[in-house]
């Protein structure tokens, strides 16, 4: 064991004295995608290598679009690619256990950038950054809450091509009726719309929840209309309380601010809105929250943007066309502070196993696959999950056709409140403890206050078993690249 | 009325309680089995409506061509919710191997080892027993340092013996092993009930006329139980048939076993893909369930487990 | 190792003439009284050894360090009992064993009584019997994800129990699309209900045997001296079947404790924690969290938990089996 680790620090060594070697020298190629792809055509005639071949862990989500691109690689290139599509869910174990078995049977890992951390910690996964000396790819056009999750500890590791940050949707149809406008009016003050605030669309869920039977605005509901619907369950809530903390989980020691003012403020606000929502929205994930939506028993709802596309597309969608994109509703972080995060809740992005044959090749291919030329198409892929992200996507007549007009502006308006939810290890258990506690105060077992003060203790303890020193470091740089937005005050 | 006709109207309505306790509890059994059959040959639109739909309302054999495909699928059978392909034969091989061998070798070394026990004691009279421990060891509880001892150990070992590293994670040899080591305890106690039950005469006789063990064994024991031998071999192809912890931690991707590969019809964000995996329910669970039913009378004698003499 | 206590016939080496091929030699070699009774033995404890006694001293290093599986295992450190200290004050290991108890137990128990029932009801010859006997047994043969699968489609909210349960429900205003998997208790019961919908098979299976294997003199007798049948049953049938319980409740409880397969493929442990067992938990712990050394220590604390009831159980079967020895010879 203790030699395997001298085998790959000494990798590791010999690949840090190679770099000033290779940085010099940019790739050819006028465009990201014409650089990898010579890049790689170097590398196979360098090495020698005949009809080389990569393997890739690829979340199942892409399996009927991802060969399309993979196929056309290999035409280009010669450099077949296997995909071993996983749920999402499994793939972070098998990267941790490919850390440890060492097998060398994957060359690139699909997967969120928060599962980074830790398998940059175990050593699992290389940096980029020397490659991308040579491969110059381009991240420009893109929000800095996006840009710089692709990064850890200062190098690159991961590079993402999805834009997942949550949005807020409402019912276009209702906003819009005449007689709705009028009667939120005499009770409001002004028409409704997007909601401004979270403490609005609480108000709006609450006006707009319908009971079975009831006749209102002229209409007669045969089934109840819920003002709101959102992921509230174990697994999910850690990808929408952000929105409500609307700062930094920690401070520049890594001590959780959730048990402060406004971390309690921000679980009552995340827990307060349940009432309006479906009674079983606590074992809710998306194959449950989608076709409820789509099937119009919701007001409102807040998502993955993929939602307004699947319901533009289901057949037993009934708010085709009917739908209003929202950014995320700003939360009061104190003093009157007004603050919009959107959760980049799943995205995806790609790297590069330090276990792998040819990570410089694997590494050309990504470079590839997430240059605007080919990600746009993928972005535009019918079958893919890919959301725009970038200011290239606007102009793409594919990603409009695909999207709408009014979603694309809506998604990169809110890109630019995207922040990357916590890019620290441990991460999974760290999202765990939140989960649980906020499942607490919305099953009214104890109150925010108590959960927040839970939530810092087992926050706390993971950290000191992660070691504090080595987080806070981890936390800094994070917070110092901007992903977050929010910087230490 | 006579005595007679009273117990008989008697039995009469015990006859009657009788058949409505089993026909509740065959309702209760069927049902769920019916439905996955009847799911899968439903269209993607019929697997979750309200009301639910009994019978297929449009026939499909979709999602068996989904499954049995051999290659990706065209655009004919592609469709929005439910375009994956996937393909069962890698991991339906793959179960078949590993299960059969597996189960096999477990066989072989339970019942030399069930035949000292009976015979000779073996290991003391209570290691028949103690040797059940190790049925009792949560799968979990050696997943992760079997994960380290095959894919770390193992090689290293290998490449300190021989200078070539083998690894043990994510191989046939791998997960059969284990599923060698973790029949065996049911293998010894199963072949125990029924090798007891050889009388001990025959064997003397044999011995007498000098046989040697071995051929005692084979040609006097083993014909004896021949039937046990069936019903042990199928009752552990069930086990490792329907594993799944171990299988689902050690292998993947280069050995996929059908438990494994049901598991991945379920992802958060796909939903459930309820029609071809109630196919692959339905294909799986078939030859088994008439195995089952050919073995029949032999399970309702294995499982005596040479408690209850007769 | 404890010698043979029966009269093993005196090992007639087979004599050699001349000289016999070598696989022959090894044949009459391995023949021999004292080398035959001890291969499989050794066989079967190597098999053991290698498999299970390795990785569980590994699991006992491992649980002394402090290492997640999100840094090099290189860089573990020793750390003594701290995990064990850990486990032991995680209130949430508790919970899962308690939790694991409680299914465990409420599904065993239900096991043994309907199975008990149906093989009572099965136990002599009627028209159908047989038929009854092949669809009761059916389920033992399911694969546990697929009884997983199947159970899903059935507590959907659209799903065909909310169906039959509709025509009593809608009357009292109640929508009938109950989400039985988002409800605590509702979840808790849904689990249990599919191990017993998939075990009671086996305990049926094994009271069948028990009755199969009643001496029907000793009924008959009874039934002629006068006994009724509920004499006969509590008098003659029950204590006879005692074996059989006692196997039953021994291999349906070590398995049930592990139970794994429904929580994953039902509900993945939730609502909140509502259903997680030990071996859930476990899971989490490891393969989600990455904490392979907490991992390790909790099951080493489990092991040791369960090794009582491991051990009442071993001596259950012991004894009751030295009882049958006795009235057998």
């Amino acid at each position: 064991m203790k030699r395997c680790f001298m085998q790959a620090a000494a990798a590791t060594a010999a690949a840090a004295l190679a770099i000033p070697a290779l940085a010099a020298e940019v790739l050819p190629g006028a465009t990201v995608a014409e650089r990898a792809l010579n890049g790689a055509k170097e590398y196979i005639e360098k090495h020698g290598l005949e009809n080389p071949k990569l393997t890739m862990l690829l979340s199942s989500l892409y399996r009927n679009s991802m060969p399309d691109f993979t196929r056309e690689w290999t035409e280009l290139t010669g450099v077949e690619i296997e995909n071993v599509p996983l749920g999402y869910t499994d793939i972070p174990a098998k990267v941790m256990a490919e850390a440890t078995a060492k097998t060398g049977v994957y060359d690139i890992f699909n997967d969120f950038p928060y599962s980074m951390p830790d398998a940059v910690g175990a050593g699992v996964v290389v940096p980029l950054d020397e490659y991308a000396e040579r491969g110059q790819p381009d991240f420009s056009g893109t929000a800095p809450g996006l840009r710089f999750q692709q990064y850890y500890q200062g190098s690159l590791y991961n590079m993402v091509l999805d834009g997942d940050h949550i949005i807020l949707v409402l019912r276009k149809d209702l906003v819009e009726n005449p007689a709705v406008i009028e009667d939120y009016r005499a009770k409001f003050g002004k028409a409704p719309g997007c909601p401004e605030t979270m403490a609005e669309w609480e108000e709006m869920a609450a006006y707009f929840n319908t009971g079975e039977g009831e006749t209102r605005w002229g209409m007669t509901f045969d089934k109840p209309l819920y003002g709101a619907v959102a992921y509230r369950s174990i697994n999910f809530s850690y990808r929408h309380f952000p929105a409500y903390l609307g700062g930094l989980m920690f401070d520049a020691d890594m001590n959780p601010t959730i048990n402060t003012p406004n971390g309690v403020r921000a679980i009552k606000q995340f827990a307060s809105i349940v009432r309006y929502m479906p009674p079983d929205v606590q074992g809710w994930g998306t194959p449950q929250i989608y076709p409820f939506w789509r099937t119009g028993n919701a007001f409102s709802a807040m998502s993955f943007p993929s939602i307004v596309g699947n319901a533009n597309s289901s057949p037993d969608s009934v708010v085709k066309g009917k739908q209003l994109a929202c950014t995320i509703p700003k939360v009061d972080v104190g003093g009157g502070e007004m603050v919009s995060r959107a959760p980049q809740a799943a995205g995806t992005g790609y790297m590069v196993s330090r276990y792998g044959k040819h990570p410089e090749l694997a590494y050309y291919f990504i470079q590839w696959f997430t240059s605007e030329s080919v990600g746009d198409r993928a972005i535009a892929h019918p079958k893919g999950f890919w959301d725009p992200f970038r200011t290239s996507n606007l102009t793409n007549e594919a990603i409009t056709a695909r999207f709408g007009r009014q979603f694309l502006d809506t998604t990169m308006e809110n890109s630019k409140n995207a922040v990357s939810l916590l890019l620290l290890e441990g991460n999974y258990e760290y999202f765990n403890i939140l989960d649980k506690h906020l499942a607490s105060v919305m099953n009214a077992n104890i109150t925010a206050a108590e959960a927040a003060a839970l939530i810092e203790k087992g926050w706390n303890d993971v950290t000191e078993d992660i070691g504090r020193d080595y987080q806070v470091a981890a936390w800094r740089s994070g917070v110092e690249s901007g992903i977050y937005l929010d910087k230490f005050e | 009325m006579r005595p007679g006709g009273r117990s008989r109207l008697r039995r009469y309505r015990q006859a009657w309680v009788r058949h409505a306790i089993l026909l509740a509890w065959t309702f209760f059994i069927v049902f769920p089995l019916y439905w996955m059959l009847s799911t899968s040959f439903k269209d993607a639109g019929e697997w979750v409506s309200w009301p639910p739909h009994w019978y297929p309302h449009e026939f499909t054999i979709h999602n068996y061509r989904q499954i049995f495909t051999f290659s990706a699928l065209g655009e004919e059978l592609s469709r929005d919710a439910t375009e994956q392909a996937f393909s069962i034969w890698k991991a339906l091989g793959d179960s078949l191997l590993i299960c059969s061998v597996a189960s096999f070798l477990a066989l072989v070394l339970g019942v030399f080892l069930a035949y000292a026990i009976s015979r000779f004691a073996v290991g003391g009279s209570k290691f028949r027993h103690i040797i059940l421990t190790i049925r009792m060891v949560p799968p979990i509880v050696i997943a992760i340092p079997i994960l380290m001892y095959y894919a770390i150990m193992i090689p290293f070992t290998t490449e300190l013996l021989f200078g070539a590293r083998i690894t043990l994670f994510d191989t046939y040899f791998g997960l059969g092993a284990l599923y060698v080591a973790t029949t065996l305890p049911f293998v010894i106690w199963m072949m125990l009930s029924f090798i007891d039950e050889v009388p001990f005469t025959l064997e003397h006789a044999a011995r007498m006329m000098g046989a040697g063990r071995m051929y005692t064994l084979r040609r006097v024991v083993l014909p004896l139980v021949a039937s046990g031998l069936v019903v042990t071999y199928l009752f552990v192809f069930i086990l490792n048939w329907s594993e799944f912890l171990l299988a689902l931690t050690l292998t993947h991707p280069e050995v996929t076993t059908l438990p494994v590969l049901l598991n991945k019809f379920q992802s958060a964000s796909e939903g459930r893909l309820y029609g071809p995996q109630a196919a692959i329910g339905t294909v799986i669970t078939i030859p088994v369930v008439v195995l089952g039913v050919l073995i029949q009378k032999h399970l309702i004698k294995g499982f005596s487990f040479g408690m209850i003499r007769r | 190792m404890a010698g043979s206590r029966q009269p093993a016939a005196a090992g007639a080496a087979p004599p050699s003439r001349g000289r016999p091929p070598p696989g022959r030699r090894l044949a009459a070699w391995l023949s021999q009284e004292r080398v035959f009774r001890l291969i499989p033995f050794i066989a079967v404890e190597a098999v053991f050894i290698l498999v299970i006694i390795i990785p569980f001293i590994l699991t006992i290093y491992i649980s002394l360090l402090r290492w997640r599986a999100n840094r090099p295992f290189e860089q573990a450190n020793f750390s003594g009992f701290l995990n064990y200290g850990r486990v032991l004050g995680k209130d949430e290991f508790w919970m899962a064993l308690g939790r694991t108890f409680y299914f465990a137990g409420a599904a065993v128990i239900l096991e043994l009584l309907i199975g008990f029932v149906l093989a009572y009801l099965l136990h002599r010859h009627f028209r159908g019997r047989r038929l009854y006997i092949t669809i009761f047994l059916a389920p033992m043969m399911v694969v546990p994800v697929v009884v997983g699968y199947n159970f899903s489609m059935i507590y959907v909210d659209s799903g065909p129990l909310n169906e039959i349960l509709a025509p009593f429900l809608e009357p009292f205003g109640i929508d009938p699309r109950i989400r039985w998997l988002s409800h605590p208790l509702a979840a808790q019961w849904a689990i249990i209900l599919a191990d017993v919908w998939q075990w009671t098979s086996l305990t049926f299976l094994i009271f069948l045997s028990g009755f199969a294997a009643l001496p029907q003199q000793l009924v008959d007798a009874a039934r002629v001296l006068g006994a009724s049948p509920s004499q006969i049953f509590w008098r003659v049938h029950l204590p006879l079947l005692k074996p059989a319980i006692i196997i039953a409740v021994v291999i349906r409880s070590m398995e049930a404790l592990k139970m794994f397969d429904p929580v994953v493929l039902l509900t993945f442990g939730g609502p909140g924690i509502s259903t997680q067992t030990i071996a859930y938990y476990l899971w989490q712990e490891v393969w989600v969290f990455n904490k392979y050394s907490y991992g390790a220590a909790a099951s080493i604390l489990l092991l040791i938990f369960f090794a009582v009831f491991i051990f009442l159980g071993i001596w259950l079967l012991v004894r009751q089996r030295e009882s049958v020895r006795r009235v057998d010879v």
